[in-house]
């Protein structure tokens, strides 16, 4: 059995207070052994509530409301339940025995994070002076436009966007709905995606669907939509609908994800749908996606 | 070959207009005085359906198909929406009886048309429109692709068709 140390990071006294006993009780149901450290220790796994105080010394950062759901427990529950801790653990298990040393995190993940906080606190990129804002969903910046914003969040890690307390500094020239932007972002983050969603063993199941055709999209993508909100499904089973990669239908997952879409991951491929059989061919549908132009 | 996608929905929520916009002949109309203008304040409604057609040549015709929103002619609603490929769903958001009206609508169709598919077009719809949609489909244990849609648009009209052949095109990837 392997050994993984992890620190908490954001949250509240109390589950601090708690998280030892509760350790200390799924002990004999974990997969791994797990040693709880201190705040600045460097660590395997940072289990975090807000985004804006991740542990940068972890390989591998958990963020609570996000995992959750992941997870199928809905909203971060505080303080945070014995059952709920042991799945997580088990799940940081699952992913550091499977993620490379090199992936850290993911900005969209972070970036998702600080919007959900809705604490509308300002970040600046300290390279660039290029700043943003994310309140009511809605994301405020002086980048020149969205795919410039993109790009540089992409390429760029958590360290270098420092929060600012100098909001006299925010005149933004563009407001993106931050839910586009995250699909974006997320798109891009294709090796993260891949460590992360393409596993042989798991079936996934989306909740609700994409703004495909508004957020950036293409036509394999609406039978994945397809594919993963009718049914839970594996990554093989969207690979074969979609005629997409592993790794370009992870991406979607991923994308999905990092949205605010709920995506859950199931144990067993079971078609809940019972369709009749419709009137019709591919080839007629295939002619009628032309007359589209799709 | 004939496809056929039914619009449903309340009382002015766009169902004959949306025809309008896509069909490529002049859609048949069956509008008649309007006497819940208590509810909707427009002088005609339907009243029988609405009918369009989008022509794919050889490979034959899409049937568009508006139903009467009016609840006293839910009797045609199962004779209209047979055989349908999908069912595309409006409501408009600044109606204050949206909400009720999605969970009568849902609940009346999904008898006739499976909720795989369904797709939801919300008019003078927001995010957070969309997210209240949701929830309200997560808490019947339904899954249905919605999208903010103008009945007049035409490229919103294509997304929502769009997504209705991708559910028909998995239906025989899948079976």
């Amino acid at each position: 059995m392997n050994t993984y140390t992890f620190s908490l990071s954001g949250l509240n006294d109390a589950n601090r207070e708690l998280v030892p006993c509760q350790l200390g009780i799924i002990k004999p149901y974990l997969t791994a052994n797990w040693v709880l450290c201190s705040d600045n220790e460097q660590v395997d796994a940072c289990i975090v509530n807000d985004a804006s105080t991740a542990a940068k010394s972890a390989v591998l950062t958990i963020p609570l409301v996000h995992e959750l759901r992941l997870l199928d427990k809905g909203e971060f529950d505080s303080p945070l339940r014995v059952l709920t801790l042991l799945e997580l653990l088990n799940y940081a298990e699952s992913c550091l025995s499977s993620v490379p040393e090199d992936i850290h995190t993911s900005m969209a993940e972070w970036l998702s994070l600080i919007a959900m906080s809705g604490s509308g606190d300002l970040y600046f990129h300290a390279g660039t002076q290029t700043f943003m804002c994310v309140l009511n969903k809605v994301l405020r910046t002086n980048a020149a436009d969205k795919h410039e914003l993109v790009d540089l969040i992409f390429n760029s890690s958590i360290t270098d966007w420092k929060k600012s307390e100098d909001v006299s500094i925010l005149k933004p020239s563009l407001e993106l709905p931050i839910t586009s932007l995250l699909w974006s972002l997320g798109l891009k983050e294709r090796t993260y995606a891949t460590q992360k969603w393409n596993k042989p063993d798991t079936l996934y199941r989306l909740l609700s669907w994409p703004q495909l055709g508004h957020w950036e999209s293409t036509a394999p993508m609406f039978r994945l939509a397809s594919l993963y909100g009718r049914k839970a499904a594996s990554i093989k089973t969207g690979v074969l609908v979609s005629g997409l990669s592993e790794e370009e239908v992870s991406v979607f997952l991923h994308a999905c994800s990092v949205s605010g879409l709920k995506v859950n991951t199931e144990k067993e491929e079971t078609d809940s749908v019972t369709q009749p059989p419709i009137n019709a061919s591919l080839s007629v549908l295939q002619a009628f996606k032309a007359k589209l132009g799709l | 070959m004939l496809l056929k996608v039914v619009f449903i929905g309340p009382m002015g929520s766009g169902k004959s207009t949306a025809i309008q916009t896509i069909s490529e002949i002049k859609p048949v109309k069956t509008e008649a005085r309007n006497t819940e203008r208590f509810k909707v304040d427009k002088p005609t409604t339907t009243v029988g359906m609405d009918f369009g057609e989008i022509n794919l040549g050889e490979h034959g015709k899409v049937a568009l198909y508006g139903v009467p929103g009016q609840r006293r002619f839910d009797f045609m609603w199962p004779i209209i929406t047979k055989g349908a490929m999908g069912a595309i769903l409006l409501l408009d958001c600044s109606q204050d009886s949206c909400w009720e009206d999605f969970k009568y609508f849902v609940d009346a169709f999904t008898k006739f048309v499976d909720p795989s598919s369904f797709v939801v077009a919300l008019n003078r719809a927001d995010e957070s429109d969309i997210d209240h949609c949701n929830q309200l489909l997560m808490d019947e244990g339904l899954t249905m692709p919605v999208f903010c849609s103008d009945p007049r648009s035409e490229q919103d009209l294509t997304i929502l068709l769009h997504v209705l052949i991708s559910n028909a095109e998995l239906r025989f990837l899948l079976d």
